[in-house]
């Protein structure tokens, strides 16, 4: 079947690109910018209306191009920008570097009727969507803390876990089943506070496109989506701030030219300040403390016209403490910490107007670690234990757009992933123990692709691609092929209608039951007994622009099937350590004992009607949705819903511009956003009773019996929490000062006052009479909460 | 030392910052109490037949206390009807047969209880012949920090032409030098199947504190072998693995073939090797 697909798929794009080079022609090339600072815009649209045809611009903002020689008009737009059109006449290969100037900056600028507006109909790509950086910052958020994933969240066909769980939950997948890239880096633990904020606050982003289906070929790793976030370059010409404060932490920008033009920095900072607030409260003998904090940084050089380089990285750790000292020198000190670092250096090459390559070197590395430490009567006592991945990363992708009709893409991936299921180290002074065991597995997981987004005739555009990609694990090595299409059919000038088809493998797994975000979920690898994951979808919808009023209209269906996707086996708990009958430590966490492999079902529909920008901005989203999962060693062997099957996810976003800032006026911006999910389904127990184990020894005769009392259950995932819905409304008030610009905002979380269930429980309730009976009780996290926060930008 | 006691620390201290209540906006799943019928059938043992209630979660108090029926109709039959009527023993609190041992191999038996109009039963065929153990064999290991263990080692010979499930179980054994009584407690035991090795000699080791010296010279290892049907093996697979409801671990439910109630009807066979200590 993939041979058959990928046979045809190949002779297409020949057949094709043979009839294409008939004509001569002339490239024009370049890259857009933004004016004033030299960033550069990833997904600008660049089109020759005479000519009906158009590109977009890479994720470096770079185009390409090729057109019959001839007097051209070209557009040039990207959302939030104000497009510009050029005249000439093409008689050779052209170089056109175009800065788009804000849409904020033109106060005064009536601007045409040209709408900057980039319409989904005419993209190939489904289940796709964009989400502009300034919307991010202006939706209200829990205690004023800007996040990405909690955005992504309001999204239709994306779920979340539980209350403030950052968690995303796509068509059905698990949080594990998301690639997650900032700057071609992995980030393997997207969270900070046990879920409860993502890494990511907006500050030093650029763009944010999340892929929930329909993936093209570049892409692969993860079963059910891609979240791809590229950090800002940073102010080519000036050197420009932001800093904010709020209820939670402060965060600080600074972005500048290195060299003027050529060369640029961005720092981006972030720290919580929780622990440093309550350690006077604290006493004197004893503190407990929390914080995190985040720095981005990211520079970039430009070579010359044919080479540019950039380098950029992430740093962000937790750290959750607790120490205590007693008057005679006795000392307890114990802490839990986790964090991301990443790195990524690369190299964009021009080899030609029609051919662009980036490389880059990209490291990631996650870990988590859990340390005791303490001195009693001059006896130490040490016990520390730590997991993580690492990966060291080259990608090669090369970007070639031939004619208009096609744009074809090819890469490598090598990844060198180093897995530490578990480091232990434990020293004793009393018992006189020093064990030191480290168990680290080392695999390579590496792909090669190839795509096409071709134009075929007026109406058809196709992606079409395979990726290959493979695994080596202990002793096996895992190939797989999976094809990849998307098609679009142009039913009228706005209105399109859409299928894909794609098929995806992860060879990692996060092991993790509680679905909340902790940093004890562990990566692991596919192992000769754990074989990757792996699934397939098909979605096809309908894509509507209403160009004058800026709003595109989307309705999909998908359904996706996947195999080998993994969870715990009944009974099985968190990772412990635990010591043998000698009091040895064990050698590692046996992980593969603990975990099964089944099989999933997804399927459901979507709509969604957004307008990115204009006074009035946001979107309605909607999924109705199913997700079952079967595994011979759960429920019995039965299928069950999974614990976030949703059957209803309604989201309502709204940014309302009510007063545009100008020199003489306040800028005010209201914001509100609106949730409703039907509740997770869990498993309850429902009964008890008092159950044996037989005893066949020498007492047979009597056959004493153990008895111990155990629970009878819902079948799993059968009971429906209760509906989780709230609100949260924002105002920014923005004033422009001759230096400055500064904007207050005031948020509330929940704003009225919601009790949305995080987790239940089993609780006594005494009576008059002395009779205590068991009850459901629910424990609900955020109440009503109100913020404010102060930013100031120069 | 455990990082759940750190997990746990720390969900202690989000928790300090969010509120409960009594859930009131949706009902709790409801259910009736239900007959619980424990029988595990053998040729090599008497039969015994466990009958108690089950308590609902909502709305009841929770108790550790077994809550016996007995005054319901349990009988034992097979397909060729009628095989006995158990009555119920005052002091031990279960039903047996007093006519002795009625298990046949190969026979399919059903147990049913009947208590006003809750009726409950269920089937288990006894497997036809136990394995028997061809080689049991000990060793002793000592550690500085846990002082002696002891290892047993089990062999024997899968028949291979089906799924066979089977218990390991360990016994020490000893009579005391100074009363002359003889006692026996439990050292180890495992619960596997022959998937994967069919037909091949299985070797079964598992290890336990070694406290052989009970005041006795003359002391042993007592090793059985059972052969069990599916449910005994589900079963005990299940209940030997539970340890209450962990917040942080699955839901892990326990096995039951009883229409119309809970428990496991289910069967083995057994063999047994005595090991003299040294």
């Amino acid at each position: 079947m993939y041979r058959k697909i990928s046979y045809f798929l190949w002779l297409l794009l020949l057949t094709l690109h043979a009839n294409a080079q008939q004509k001569p022609k002339f490239t024009i090339s370049g890259y857009v910018t933004e004016k004033g600072s030299g960033e550069l815009l990833p997904g600008a649209s660049i089109a020759i209306p005479a000519l009906k045809t158009g590109t977009v611009t890479n994720n470096y903002g770079f185009f390409s191009l090729t057109v019959p020689s001839d007097s051209i008009e070209l557009l040039v737009s990207y959302v939030g920008y104000a497009p510009r059109a050029f005249r000439f006449l093409l008689t050779t290969d052209k170089t056109l570097d175009v800065e788009l100037e804000d849409n904020k900056q033109l106060q005064e600028v009536v601007i045409s009727a040209q709408k900057s507006y980039q319409k989904i109909s005419e993209q190939t790509r489904m289940s796709t969507i964009e989400i502009p950086v300034h919307q991010i910052k202006e939706i209200p958020a829990l205690l004023g803390e800007k996040d990405v994933l909690k955005v992504i969240q309001l999204l239709p066909g994306v779920q979340k876990g539980g209350e403030g769980n950052s968690g995303l939950y796509v068509r059905g997948g698990g949080p594990d089943q998301n690639l997650i890239i900032l700057d071609d880096a992995t980030v393997y633990n997207a969270f900070h506070l046990f879920g409860f904020f993502s890494l990511f606050n907006g500050d030093a982003l650029k763009s944010v496109e999340l892929t929930k289906g329909g993936f093209p070929a570049r892409y692969g790793g993860r079963l059910s989506s891609v979240l791809e976030m590229q950090m800002k370059d940073g102010d080519k010409e000036e050197i420009h701030g932001e800093a904010g404060i709020g209820i939670l932490s402060s965060r600080l920008v600074l972005e500048g030219p290195i060299i003027k033009k050529k060369s640029s920095f961005l720092v981006s900072g972030r720290r919580t300040y929780f622990d440093i607030l309550t350690r006077p409260l604290m006493p004197a003998e004893g503190t407990v403390g929390y914080y995190f904090y985040d720095l981005n940084a990211k520079a970039n050089y430009e070579l010359d016209e044919k080479n540019r380089f950039f380098l950029s990285g992430y740093l962000g750790r937790d750290r959750f403490y607790l120490k205590s000292k007693d008057g005679a020198g006795n000392s307890n000190n114990a802490g839990i910490s986790w964090g991301n670092a990443t790195g990524t250096l690369r190299w964009n090459h021009l080899f030609n107007p029609r051919l662009f390559a980036n490389t880059s070197l990209v490291f990631s590395n996650y870990d988590f670690g859990i340390s005791a430490e303490s001195e009693i009567d001059n006896s130490k006592f040490l016990l520390s234990y730590s997991s993580g991945i690492r990966d060291i990363s080259i990608k090669y992708d090369l970007d070639y757009r031939p004619n208009p009709r096609h744009t074809i893409r090819s890469g490598v991936h090598l990844i060198n992933h180093v897995f530490t299921p578990s480091a232990i180290v434990l020293k004793d002074d009393f018992s006189g123990l020093d064990q030191q065991k480290k168990n680290q597995i080392s695999s390579f997981e590496n792909a090669v692709y190839v795509e096409d987004d071709l134009k075929l005739g007026t109406r058809w555009k196709m992606n079409g691609g395979l990726r290959l990609s493979h695994f080596k694990a202990q002793t096996k090595n895992y190939f797989r092929a999976e094809p990849r299409l998307s098609v679009l059919y142009q039913l009228k000038s706005d209105l399109a209608a859409k299928g894909s088809f794609a098929t995806m493998n992860q060879y990692i797994h996060m092991i993790s039951n509680t679905g909340i975000g902790l940093p004890t979920d562990l990566w692991v690898p596919s192992s000769d007994v754990l074989k990757p994951q792996n699934s397939w979808q098909i979605a096809g919808g309908l894509a509507k622009d209403l160009v004058e009023k800026e709003l595109l209209i989307s309705v999909e269906g998908y359904y996706k099937e996947s195999k080998n996707v993994i969870a715990y086996k009944e009974g099985a708990s968190f990772v412990e350590l635990e010591f043998d009958g000698s009091g040895n430590l064990q050698d590692n966490y046996n992980w593969e004992e603990n975990i099964t492999s089944g099989r999933g079902w997804s399927y459901g529909a979507e709509f969604l009607i957004q307008k990115k920008s204009g006074k009035f901005s946001g979107w309605i989203g909607y999924t109705l949705s199913w997700t079952q999962l079967q595994f011979d060693e759960l429920n019995f062997g039965r299928k069950f819903y999974a614990k976030y099957d949703r059957r209803h996810d309604i989201s309502l976003v709204g940014i309302w511009k009510i007063q545009e800032m100008k020199k003489e006026q306040n800028g005010v911006t209201l914001s509100g956003t609106w949730v409703y999910g039907t509740g997770n389904a869990i498993t309850l127990p429902i009964s008890d009773y008092n159950a044996p184990t037989h005893n066949p020894g020498r007492n047979a005769a009597e056959q004493f019996y153990n008895y111990n009392l155990v629970s009878q259950y819902t079948d799993r995932g059968a009971f429906r929490m209760a509906a989780y819905h709230r609100m949260d409304i924002g105002l920014q008030v923005t004033k422009q000062f001759e230096k400055y610009q500064r904007t207050f905002e005031f948020s509330v979380y929940n704003l009225y006052n919601r009790m949305n269930p995080f987790f239940y429980y089993i609780a006594y309730s005494n009576s008059f009479s002395g009779n205590s009976t068991r009850v459901l009780k629910q424990v609900s996290l955020f109440p009503l909460i109100p913020s404010v926060s102060y930013h100031i930008k120069f | 030392m455990k990082i759940k006691l750190y997990t746990l620390a720390l969900f202690a201290w989000i928790g300090l910052s969010s509120c409960e209540k009594l859930v009131t906006n949706i009902d709790p799943p409801k259910t009736e109490k239900k007959l619980v019928l424990f029988t595990f059938l053998s040729p090599e043992e008497k039969i015994r037949v466990d009958l108690s209630w089950s308590r609902p979660v909502f709305g009841s108090g929770s108790s550790s206390d077994i809550v016996y029926e007995p005054g319901a109709e349990v009988v034992l039959s097979s397909s060729e009807g009628l095989v006995d009527t158990l009555v119920f023993d005052e002091i031990k609190q279960y039903y047996y047969s007093s006519k002795g041992s009625l298990i046949k191999p190969g026979v399919t038996y059903t147990v049913s209880a009947k208590k006003g109009a809750v009726q409950v039963k269920g089937s288990t065929t006894i497997p036809v012949n136990p394995i028997p153990l061809s080689l049991v064999d000990y060793q002793r290991v000592y550690d500085p920090n846990s002082g002696t263990r002891i290892r047993i080692k089990s062999e024997w010979k899968d028949p291979g032409n089906e799924v066979y499930y089977y218990r390991t179980y360990n016994e020490f054994t000893f009579i005391s030098d100074f009363s002359g009584d003889t006692t026996a407690y439990e050292l180890c035991g495992k619960y596997l199947q022959n998937t994967g090795k069919e037909g091949e000699t299985l070797v079964n080791t598992c290890e336990s504190y070694d406290n052989s010296w009970q005041g006795s010279t003359k002391t042993w290892i007592g090793a059985y072998l059972l052969t069990c049907d599916k449910a005994y093996y589900e079963y005990h697979r299940r209940r030997e693995n539970y340890y209450g409801d962990d917040p942080f671990s699955e839901p892990f439910p326990q096995y039951s073939n009883v229409e119309g109630g809970l428990g496991v009807v289910a069967s083995f066979r057994k063999s047994f090797k005595l090991v003299s200590l040294q």
